[in-house]
């Protein structure tokens, strides 16, 4: 079986290789018929490919009902309020600290369970950079995608985030399509862990 | 119809609110009122944290800045546009260090601070007094 789908994924896979819900989701029987679908579009199919749910999909989840788990850093209480409904609103479980050393105290108990990281940049202590540097720097953390919020729009700041290993840098006030579309992407994105 | 559609309230709210208004659903049926709240505990802390800071720390305008940019950032957050050009006026205020033109800014900033609330607390108001059937759809006003 799982020969099977080795040839099958070898075969007709390639433009979508890289996807890494794909390679983990090849021994996940219930999904076994998207995957085959997916597999098999023509190139110039694959715009109207069916689109596989990822947080059906992405074992990153504990079971596969279970939405992912984000993790919001902002000193602003308004912002923690309106993130945290942004993204329950998009189906995420969320978990707001109001500082980079809070956060690093939740990854520390429970990194497994965190799928993404979006932080505030201006933060007193340790700035939003500070904290991404942390995770980056870590051999446990380093997986985790690091989404940057800032109210300046400074090209040198967000080249810095970038450089450091930033999914994507948002400007402040977040909108909630926004959101939506990068923690999806940057989900999406993530290498195995 | 959006409250920063609404004549009366137009100018003190922006487009950022209309998105903090779509987030309210079924499953949030309150949170915009929510955040109103949250907002004006918040920002009511932030401001008179920033008039200690202007008694206990004289000419420290980074100081007063970093507090400044903080309630920028809640006002711009939620939408409150009126507030949040006042917070720029005072930041340019500390930027040409004119203490002068802080005060100024500062005592523009809480009217406009006073007058939201004031306003918000009326729709929210009248919302509750519409009962729940009409709060489901906002009301024309």
């Amino acid at each position: 079986f799982c020969l099977f789908l080795g040839v099958l994924f070898y075969s007709v896979g390639r433009p979508l290789a890289n996807h890494p819900c794909i390679y983990k989701t090849a021994a996940s029987c219930c999904h076994l018929a998207q995957l085959i679908k997916l597999l098999t579009c023509q190139p110039n199919q694959q715009a109207s490919a069916p689109s596989i749910p990822l947080c059906c999909l992405c074992p990153m989840s504990t079971t596969v009902q279970e939405p992912p788990h984000v993790l919001a850093v902002d000193d602003s209480l308004v912002d923690r309020v309106v993130i945290s409904r942004l993204l329950r609103s998009s189906k995420y479980r969320v978990t707001t600290v109001d500082s980079g050393k809070k956060a690093l105290e939740v990854l520390s108990l429970g990194h497994e369970s965190v799928q993404l990281i979006i932080t505030d940049y201006c933060m007193p202590e340790m700035t939003g950079y500070d904290l991404l540097k942390r995770v980056k720097e870590s051999a446990e953390l380093r997986g985790i995608p690091v989404v940057i919020m800032s109210s300046e729009n400074s090209p040198a700041r967000i080249r810095r985030c970038l450089d450091e290993g930033a999914e994507e840098f948002l400007i402040k006030p977040v909108r909630p399509s926004d959101v939506s579309r990068l923690c999806n992407r940057a989900i999406a994105a993530m290498p195995m862990r | 119809m959006f409250l920063c559609d609404i004549e009366s309230i137009k100018g003190h709210l922006d487009e950022q609110f209309r998105q903090v208004e779509d987030l309210q659903d079924e499953a949030s049926p309150n949170f915009v009122e929510e955040v109103v709240v949250v907002f004006f505990k918040d920002s009511g802390r932030l401001i008179s944290n920033l008039e200690q800071a202007l008694e206990k720390y004289p000419r420290d305008f980074n100081r007063w800045d970093a507090y400044m940019q903080q309630l920028k950032g809640s006002c711009s957050s939620i939408g409150a546009s009126r507030m949040k050009n006042e917070c720029m006026s005072f930041r340019d205020n500390c930027g040409q260090r004119s203490v002068e033109g802080c005060m100024g800014s500062l005592q523009k900033l809480k009217r406009e601070h006073a007058i939201l609330r004031q306003k918000l607390e009326s729709y929210f108001q009248l919302l509750r007094q519409v009962g729940p059937a009409g709060a489901a759809t906002r009301p024309a006003m």
